[in-house]
């Protein structure tokens, strides 16, 4: 639209410490990678804008704002679009510009609720929109995205020491197949080593291999009319060959390199992003068997 | 899924290249120092060891193919890591808490989604990693090993920890006990999860190709054994760590010890336990399997596999013992000292009780299994216990006891029994300590004929061997009854002995063979040879300085063992008369000289006498049994036994075995119908040929010449027969040589008698001599004085007749006249013209130059006219026999035209060359005075 409609006016909006700022790889739906700064919730979101007029014109203004909105499009039937989120302060009364102007802006300690995310038909994100409201024609807004990171606190004891034990599953396939496995903990952090291992009580199948994956799960909107959208993010061996009764076998997965998303449910009763974490053997004859179990995964400074 | 050969070559060729192929781009990489590029390349090789589809053989080449590669990556990754290193050292500013380079390396290939290659490669960056200073090397062992269990496929997962193992071994620490128990933990988990996997790898895949499995589990065994390689070499390099009371073999006794075993006799696998015990024997020390031999025994063996051959293992390790005993004695030997061993003398014991435990528990081990224990058994007791024969008798006695009772033996299980009995024979330096054993002769006498005669035959062979050890040592001598009965109830067996049965339906006249008794019987030479062995043992029965005890030591023998077999007194009688006879011999010189001092000593004088006697028993048995066939040869004993006989002036024994000679003669020799062909074949015209008959006389004859201690009477009765036999003599020539053979007997040309003593057959008969003397003088119109007193004046006393030597000639002349031949004839008319010379020289006043001259003269009027014969007469006599034989060929009367002229002319030149020799004679000596040449 501004191609064809060059506004006469340039919106640049700058971040304090853009620079030094950490920033986030997201892929943009066109599929480009795209360079965002991260911010956390409680952050304050401070920066400048400046207005340039184009060509040294004048341009008349009926007032400057800036918003900070979060908002979720979600894609259940049509798109649908809803802001949890909406801050606004005004950074100039109306006037006239004729050259370029900044105008600092601050909003302090915005609490962000949840963290961006871009699923295939959920999205979270927060945004700073700057509008300068025109009388005559369509006021002129800029947008830029920002990425939220929600770092849930390193655990506490209490926790700890809960999951200590472990989470312990026994599955099998009557007179087939027993066994049990075991992962230190059901809660990760992104960063974390998912450890474990795989206790084979009885084994009748000729087991070929073994492989554990991690599946994100988004799923959209309430139960009547829910989109599930599964994802397998890591395919990971952790065997070879046919094991016989009594083998133990270690699992280790460093999460930390693969592409995951902390745990959320329903946030803001739109969607939940989960991972599971599948255990897969696959006998001699491609026969996949397997089991799920949902992890938790939090993102930890 | 069963792959084709060629498939599987096909797909290992594919699978090298690729291999090559990535390996170069990681090269590549690695020169551009990219080093993810280089791990994703090495990764991609890796993925190739995920083959399902190659042999063991084939998987082993690529696995060397990567293992080479990797080895490429390692060392590039320690350039960098020292390089980055000394940089960090250089720079110095930066802190010191920064995350080691190949630690991130080590988490970042566990990103790699395939376990094979990310197994690898954690072990090539661990170990690489474990190699820089300051690694924490434990926990990478930890993880490591730990993380192998991922692989459960039995050929990867051993080739994995086999890479684990390979690359680590020079890695592990040892430096501090702690170190030391984790390394040693290290080993053994490696080791036992190997062992899994290993025994993991005979149940893959369809049973039908159990065998192939098999196989190719027995290609793999290194791999296991290497874990236990390395295992030994670290407990032997660790010292101890400033713990005193560290003791290794203490240290392996608890800690490793247990545990492997456990897990070897946990895994049921008869290959596995074959193998892995066979390289805990040998892969440890001695002094180790000294610690633990209770446990190894009672716990380990006897809880194996019951298919497991524990005679095998138990070999095994007793070699190991008995090889660590000689080294342990060389090693005392260099330094001039005994090394006390522990235990050791124990041993025996122990292993026997393990033995009476392993009888119990498997009451069905078949036999072979009990001779290779009991083999075992006696090596190891041989070894460590040399003196002690008790061992030996306890085993003994438990084969004879327990062993051979049952009836159906087979065999091989004989063969076993065999080898068993044997190993001592082999090892005793002296056979007589065999004889200590009783149990041995026991055992023995189990067996069955066969193989009594082997191990007969490897006593005998030991008894004889004159060589030990290289050395030559002096034959050991029997020289008692019981050490005679030790060894001769072992040669019963080869005594009894019958030639074998040559059937040539079955033998097709592979076995070689030797024709006896006119063809009539057949025996191998391996029986002549063992009978010939049972001689030398004879040979060897001797008690020195005492003869007549020898002697009848040996009449022992013969009573009690050698003439078990009738058939076979031949072999070996001639053996022991000639022993005895020797005997005999010195006994009698003693007595001859004692009886010359004076002193006489009748018991003595009956003791040979008797001896005598005994011997022409043992003669006359040997006769009674093998006149048919074998009668020259004992005529030939007899003969012998007759001058040792006159040498000892036994006269009315020689004169008996002489008559017995003679018995032999008319019995056997006079006509025997089975004339031997050797004697036939001879051309009538050699002087040597004759019938056998002849043959005898002569013998006979010769014989006679030399007795000198017969009365007069006796002697001339005994050569009036001799030569009556030889004029008796079936052929022509025999007749008429025998005769002037014995013409001597009428003539003595030498004493043969020590100085000083008298012939008694002169002695006897001086007054006859004399009168007979004069008579002859008498008689002679043409004696010769001279040489009649040159006679008296040296007073010679020897038995001469010249009259009738004459006789003797004439009758040979008649006989040679009378042949039909004239050629022979013409031969032995020259032959009988040499005796006659001989005699003339010998001073036979009735052969003089008359009868001579007209010897000579008859000799030249028979050429003549054979010359005439020849020149006229060719072609009659080819007429003749033409008509004799039509169908010979003219060939063939050729060559007998040839044959006579040859002979013809042999005979020619003799005469020639005797008539040369009497004029030489007449004219340097002065002799055959008158003979007209």
């Amino acid at each position: 639209m501004s191609i064809f409609f060059k506004a006469p006016l340039d919106i640049e909006i700058r971040l304090d410490n853009e620079e030094s700022r950490k920033h986030v790889d997201v892929k943009t739906p066109q599929g480009r990678m795209e360079k965002l700064p991260i911010y956390k919730d409680g952050e304050s979101v401070k920066g400048t804008v400046t207005l340039r007029t184009r060509d040294g014109r004048k341009v008349e203004h009926l007032g400057v704002k800036v918003q900070l909105l979060g908002s979720i499009d979600t894609n259940v039937d049509g798109l649908v679009s809803s802001e949890f989120l909406s801050l606004a302060t005004e950074l100039a009364a109306p006037a006239q510009l004729t050259h370029p102007e900044s105008y600092p802006f601050e909003f302090k300690n915005v609490e962000k609720q949840y963290e961006s995310y871009r699923g295939k038909n959920a999205k979270l994100r927060y945004y700073l929109k700057v509008t300068v409201l025109r009388k005559s024609s369509a006021e002129i807004t800029r947008e830029k995205e920002l990425w939220v990171f929600h770092y849930s606190a390193p655990q506490t004891p209490a926790v700890t020491t809960i999951p200590a034990a472990g989470v312990k599953m026994d599955v099998g396939i009557e007179d087939c197949l027993h066994i049990e496995f075991e992962y230190s903990k059901s809660r990760f952090s992104l960063t974390d080593v998912i450890v474990g291992r795989i206790y084979f009580l009885l084994v009748r199948l000729k087991i070929k291999h073994m492989e554990l994956s991690l599946i994100r799960r988004e799923t959209v909107g309430a139960p009547p009319n829910q989109i599930t959208d599964s994802e397998t993010v890591v395919r990971f061996e952790i065997m070879d060959g046919a094991p016989v009764k009594g083998e133990t076998i270690p699992i280790r997965l460093f999460l930390n390199g693969f592409d995951l998303i902390p745990t959320y449910r329903d946030v803001n009763k739109k969607f939940s992003t989960r991972t599971y974490l599948s255990l897969v053997l696959i006998d001699e004859d491609a026969r996949r068997y397997f089991k799920q179990s949902e992890i938790i995964l939090y993102r930890e400074q | 899924m069963a792959l084709s050969a060629s498939d599987q070559k096909a797909i290992l060729q594919s699978c090298i290249s690729s291999i090559n192929h990535e390996s170069n781009l990681m090269k590549q990489s690695l020169n551009d120092h990219k080093l993810l590029p280089a791990l994703k390349h090495c990764s991609n090789f890796l993925n190739e060891l995920r083959t399902n589809s190659l042999s063991p053989k084939q998987y082993y080449e690529i696995y060397m193919l990567i293992f080479d590669s990797l080895e490429i990556l390692s060392t590039y990754l320690l350039n960098s890591h020292n390089s980055k290193q000394n940089k960090l050292m250089k720079a110095k500013t930066s802190e010191e808490t920064q995350t080691p380079f190949l630690a991130d390396l080590y988490e970042i290939v566990q990103y790699s989604g395939n376990i094979i290659p990310r197994l690898y490669l954690m072990i090539v960056i661990g170990t690489t990693y474990m190699s820089t200073k300051g690694a924490p090397s434990k926990e990478l062992m930890k993880d490591m090993i730990e993380m192998c269990h991922g692989v459960q496929h039995p050929i990867r997962g051993l080739f994995l920890r086999y890479y684990l193992s390979q690359r680590i071994k020079n890695l592990l620490p040892f430096s501090t006990a702690a170190d030391f128990h984790d390394t040693v933990e290290f080993l053994i988990a490696n080791f036992i999860e190997m062992n899994k996997l290993w025994v993991r790898l005979q149940h893959q895949g369809h049973s039908s190709e159990r065998e192939l499995r098999y196989q190719e589990r027995k290609e793999l065994k290194i791999l296991v054994g290497s874990n236990l390689v390395r295992l030994s070499q670290i407990i032997d390099d660790y010292k101890g760590d400033e713990d005193e009371h560290y003791s290794s073999t203490q240290f392996y006794h608890d800690k490793v010890f247990p545990t492997i075993t456990e897990q070897i006799i946990q895994c049921r696998d008869h290959l596995a336990q074959s193998y892995l015990i066979d390289v805990l024997i040998q892969i440890f020390p001695d002094d180790f399997h000294f610690a633990t031999l209770d446990e190894l025994l009672n716990d380990v063996f006897l809880n194996l596999n019951a298919t497991m051959k524990k005679s095998e293992l138990v070999a095994t390790l007793i070699e190991r013992f008995i090889s660590y005993k000689n080294y342990v004695v060389d090693l005392s030997e260099d330094k001039g000292k005994a090394n006390t061993s522990n235990d050791v003398e124990k041993l025996f014991g122990r292993f026997w009780a393990f033995y009476l435990k392993l009888n119990k528990q498997e009451p069905e081990l078949p036999a072979e299994e009990h001779s290779m224990l009991l083999q075992s058994f006696i090596s190891l007791s041989l070894t460590f216990d040399p003196d002690n024969f008790e061992n030996l008798d306890v085993v003994y006695k438990y084969a004879t006891n327990e062993l051979t009772n049952q009836e159906n033996t087979s065999q091989e299980q004989e063969e076993m029994w065999v080898q068993l009995l044997s190993t001592p024979i082999r090892h005793f330096t002296s056979i007589k300590t065999l004889f200590k054993l009783e149990f041995f002769h026991e055992f023995y006498l189990k067996l069955n004929k066969e193989f009594q005669r082997k191990i007969s035959l490897a006593i005998v062979d030991k008894t004889l061997s004159v060589e030990n050890e290289g050395n030559i040592r002096e034959p050991e001598y029997l020289s008692n009854t019981p050490e005679i009965d030790g060894i001769f109830k072992y040669l019963l067996v080869l005594i009894k002995d019958k030639p074998v049965k040559v059937n040539t339906a079955t033998d097709l006249g592979v076995m070689k063979t030797i024709k006896i008794n006119n063809g009539e019987k057949q025996i191998t030479p391996e029986f002549i040879e063992t009978q010939e062995k049972i001689c030398k043992i004879i040979h060897l029965v001797e008690i020195p300085d005492d003869p007549l005890k020898t002697i009848s030591q040996l009449m022992y023998i013969r009573k009690k063992y050698l003439n078990k077999e009738v058939g076979n007194l031949i072999f070996t009688y001639p053996t022991l008369i000639s022993r005895i006879l020797f005997k005999l011999k010195l006994v009698g010189y003693v007595n001859l000289e004692q009886k010359k001092r004076g002193q006489n000593d009748d018991s003595l004088d009956l003791l040979i006498t008797s001896n005598f006697k005994n011997l022409s028993v043992i003669i006359d048995e040997l006769y009674q049994h093998h006149q048919e066939y074998s009668a020259d040869v004992i005529l030939n004993i007899y003969l012998n036994v007759a001058t040792v006989a006159d040498q000892l002036r036994q006269e009315s024994i020689c004169y008996e075995l002489f008559t017995q000679c003679f018995v032999v003669y008319e019995e056997n020799l006079i006509l025997n119908s089975h004339q031997y062909k050797y004697y036939t074949h001879m051309s009538p015209h050699d002087v040597l040929g004759g019938s056998l008959a002849y043959q005898s006389v002569v013998a006979i004859a010769n014989v006679l010449t030399k007795t000198r201690f017969f009365t007069k009477e006796n002697y001339e009765n005994l050569i009036t027969k001799v030569t009556l036999y030889g004029s008796k003599l079936l052929k022509k020539q025999d007749q008429c040589r025998s005769v002037y053979y014995c013409a001597h007997l009428w003539w003595w040309s030498e004493t043969l008698l020590p100085p000083g003593e008298k012939t008694a057959t002169i002695e006897s008969s001086s007054k006859d001599r004399k009168q007979e003397k004069e008579e002859t003088e008498d008689k002679q119109e043409h004696s010769d004085p001279e040489k009649a007193a040159h006679e008296d004046d040296e007073e010679v006393l020897l038995y001469r007749d010249g009259k009738r030597v004459l006789e003797c000639l004439q009758k040979s002349l008649r006989v040679a006249d009378s042949c039909m031949d004239p050629y022979l004839s013409l031969k032995l008319f020259i032959e009988i013209l040499g005796r006659c010379l001989i005699f003339n020289i010998y001073g036979n006043g009735y052969v003089d130059a008359r009868y001579i001259n007209g010897l000579i003269d008859l000799i030249k009027t028979n050429i003549e006219n054979l010359k005439d014969d020849e020149q006229e007469g060719g072609g009659e006599e080819e007429e003749e026999e033409e008509q004799e034989d039509k169908d010979t060929k003219e060939d063939d009367e050729e060559e007998e035209e040839e044959k006579e002229a040859v002979l013809f002319k042999q005979s020619q030149k003799v005469f020639e060359r005797t008539l040369n020799y009497i004029s030489e004679q007449q004219e340097t000596e002065g002799r055959f005075e008158g003979i007209i040449v």
